[in-house]
């Protein structure tokens, strides 16, 4: 007998009879958090994410000019705010090493812990929120739900191989509980909320 | 070696263990500054609780359904009725892509099978990705902690792990600089890696898709550098559907660090193009403990380590000082389902003050299966000698009233001689009070002379 019968078999003999499935919201599960934009940026405070707010998506390019070096390398998934590095002729994920700030778009994000929700189409690559030293997530102001069940109702049926939750700047605090910005993936990340 | 014997060893430089306790109550107190915020906390916990419940009555059928719908998102799956077996898979699809060196991010599981000694035996070199998990595993250790593994070390000795295995200067003990080294030596493993092996945190049933919660971000710069992705899970990790990961989620990172979530919660639901992605289900005695009624609920675990962080045994006698892999409040009762004889001292190791239970946020009534634990491994005749001895001689004399009675008047005389000579473990540290004159009875008895 294959091990995966003689696994689904022995569970079939143990488990018990079955329990109802529960309804979160039933039992007062969800809805309770806050969920303005001022929370939302005090939380992106807390969790050491850096947030630029403007009214326009152009108005980005003037932050980007003054806060990037002009020799450095951008990945960019955002039309407005073109990078310099054409991710379409990029086959290998591993060429993306060496990039400075990484631009995409974020679709939504969550007011009770900061993070916002990308998927796999809004990168290019996978892994380009890791491999770049600075992140740069365009956010639109008016695309901020409040809490994490919001959040999956918003995200329904993820449509590609790839999602994320991603809350600041990648960071450990294995030594000693010293925290440290910037463990494996991005040493800074800059959320850019712009619109009303 | 017992727990009581390794926890004296422990508690032999007191400076030290008390800095080990107040690590682990700061992020016990970040923990409940979370979870204050959260109005909704508690019935958040009782959900999880009843997801995981019914979870497990049907685990079988999710356990199909998660395999049918991975496989048709074009992730290959596996399944291991134990450790040796899970260690021949993933080592199987290694030396079909010839891999040579392998990234891996925490996972319990591989610990709990051993894998990095098989895959090494086999000439791979597997390198342990996430910070903690790589510091002790350049000192040849294992963790001391599930989510914190090397929270037992001080910077300094970090320093010199580093300075021997790195080259950073000796006396380096700056936390900054030891992570910024670790990140240049890690980043050349990345990027040189021919497969990666993750834990999953949960597996959705509904989607087949997994999702792995990290902080630094090393699961997710190996799995989407690599052209092999391994994900090794233990059965007990499905979840009905994805609407059910907001319950999860909002509970992990707050019972684990006091964070409001993990940096990366990444949902894996395909590989992407040209890559090869696997699934490793693992039973290795699960199905087992799902058939032990008492003991069932232990399988909800989300190894968030609350209650490690809460334990005050934990937190005084170290990582080290438990037998198995998963040490703490958990690891108590999951270790006696393993091997009840070499692990028949841990659920011993508690003080059933239920603290654990308390923080834990699917509900595991933690502390009253340390207490069941207990009664079985003495049952079972695992019990030490003398402690078995103590036990039958109290009860022959509660039996009887007339040697209780003695036995009373011969505590109450020597009771000073307890104090001096300090047999027991208890007066090691602090003196008995001193016994009254007579007994209850005796009392009693002159109570009614004088009416």
């Amino acid at each position: 007998m294959s091990s995966r019968s003689t696994i689904l078999q022995a569970i079939r003999q143990a488990q018990p009879m079955e329990l109802p499935m529960p309804e979160p919201t039933h039992l007062g599960v969800g809805g309770k958090m806050e969920g303005t934009l001022t929370h939302f940026i005090a939380m992106l405070d807390f969790i050491g994410a850096r947030v630029v707010r403007a009214a326009k998506i152009g108005d980005a390019l003037t932050w980007l000019r003054e806060n990037i070096p002009a020799d450095a390398k951008i990945a960019s998934t955002v039309a407005a705010l073109p990078g310099n590095v054409d991710l379409s002729a990029i086959a290998d994920p591993h060429d993306l090493e060496g990039t400075h700030t990484a631009i995409f778009p974020a679709r939504f994000g969550v007011c009770e812990n900061g993070a916002v929700w990308i998927e796999e189409t809004d990168l290019g690559h996978r892994v380009l929120p890791m491999i770049a030293e600075h992140l740069f997530i365009v956010v639109k102001a008016d695309q901020i739900v409040s809490d994490m069940h919001a959040a999956y109702t918003r995200v329904g049926k993820i449509g590609s191989g790839f999602g994320l939750f991603l809350a600041g700047p990648s960071k450990t605090a294995d030594i000693e509980q010293c925290l440290v910005i910037g463990a494996h993936g991005a040493r800074g990340a800059t959320v850019f909320i712009w619109g009303a | 070696m017992t727990h009581a014997a390794n926890a004296h060893e422990f508690l032999r430089d007191p400076a030290r263990a008390s800095w080990h306790d107040q690590t682990l109550w700061m992020v016990r107190t970040k923990r409940d500054r979370q979870a204050a915020k959260v109005p909704d906390w508690e019935p958040l916990r009782e959900a999880a609780s009843q997801i995981k419940e019914h979870t497990l009555s049907r685990l079988a059928e999710y356990l199909e359904e998660f395999e049918a719908k991975a496989v048709a998102n074009g992730i290959q799956v596996h399944w291991a009725s134990d450790g040796d077996e899970h260690n021949r898979i993933v080592h199987g699809i290694l030396a079909r892509h010839g891999a040579k060196k392998l990234v891996k991010s925490k996972s319990m599981l591989t610990e709990e099978c051993h894998l990095n000694q098989h895959l090494q035996s086999h000439g791979i070199e597997v390198i342990d990705t996430d910070l903690g998990e790589r510091i002790v595993q350049l000192q040849e250790m294992p963790p001391s902690h599930i989510v914190m593994p090397a929270i037992h070390l001080k910077r300094a000795e970090v320093g010199e792990v580093f300075h021997e295995h790195l080259g950073t200067p000796k006396g380096l003990d700056d936390a900054q600089q030891l992570t910024e080294a670790a990140r240049q030596h890690l980043r050349g493993h990345f990027l040189t890696a021919d497969a990666a092996l993750t834990g999953v945190n949960f597996a959705i049933a509904e989607t087949g898709g997994f999702v792995v919660c990290t902080n630094e971000g090393n699961a997710d710069m190996g799995a989407h550098l690599a052209p092999v992705h391994i994900a090794c899970m233990g059965i007990e990790k499905i979840i009905p559907k994805q609407e059910h990961l907001g319950v999860f989620l909002r509970l992990l990172a707050r019972s684990a660090t006091g964070q409001p979530s993990t940096v990366f919660s990444s949902h894996f639901l395909e590989p992407r193009p040209g890559q090869e992605m696997h699934i490793v289900l693992v039973d290795n005695g699960r199905s087992r403990q799902l058939g032990r009624a008492d003991y069932r609920k232990s399988l909800a675990c989300i190894r968030c380590a609350a209650c490690f962080n809460t334990c005050p045994v934990y937190r005084r006698s170290g990582g080290y000082s438990y037998s198995y892999f998963i040490a703490g409040p958990i690891g108590s009762i999951l270790a006696p389902n393993v091997d009840k004889a070499a692990h028949g001292d841990m659920p011993f190791a508690s003080t059933l003050c239920g603290s654990c239970s308390a923080v834990c946020p699917v509900k595991i009534d933690i502390h009253a299966q340390l207490l069941k634990w207990r009664q079985d491994i003495t049952a079972a005749g695992h019990a030490p000698w003398w402690k078995t001895l103590a036990m039958h001689g109290t009860s022959f004399v509660l039996k009887r009233p007339a040697l209780y009675a003695l036995a009373g008047r011969l505590a109450r005389r020597f009771t000073p001689l307890a104090n001096f000579l300090k047999l027991d473990p208890w007066t090691q540290s602090r003196d008995l009070p001193d016994a009254p004159k007579e007994s209850f009875r005796e009392w009693m008895a002159h109570q009614k002379n004088a009416r």
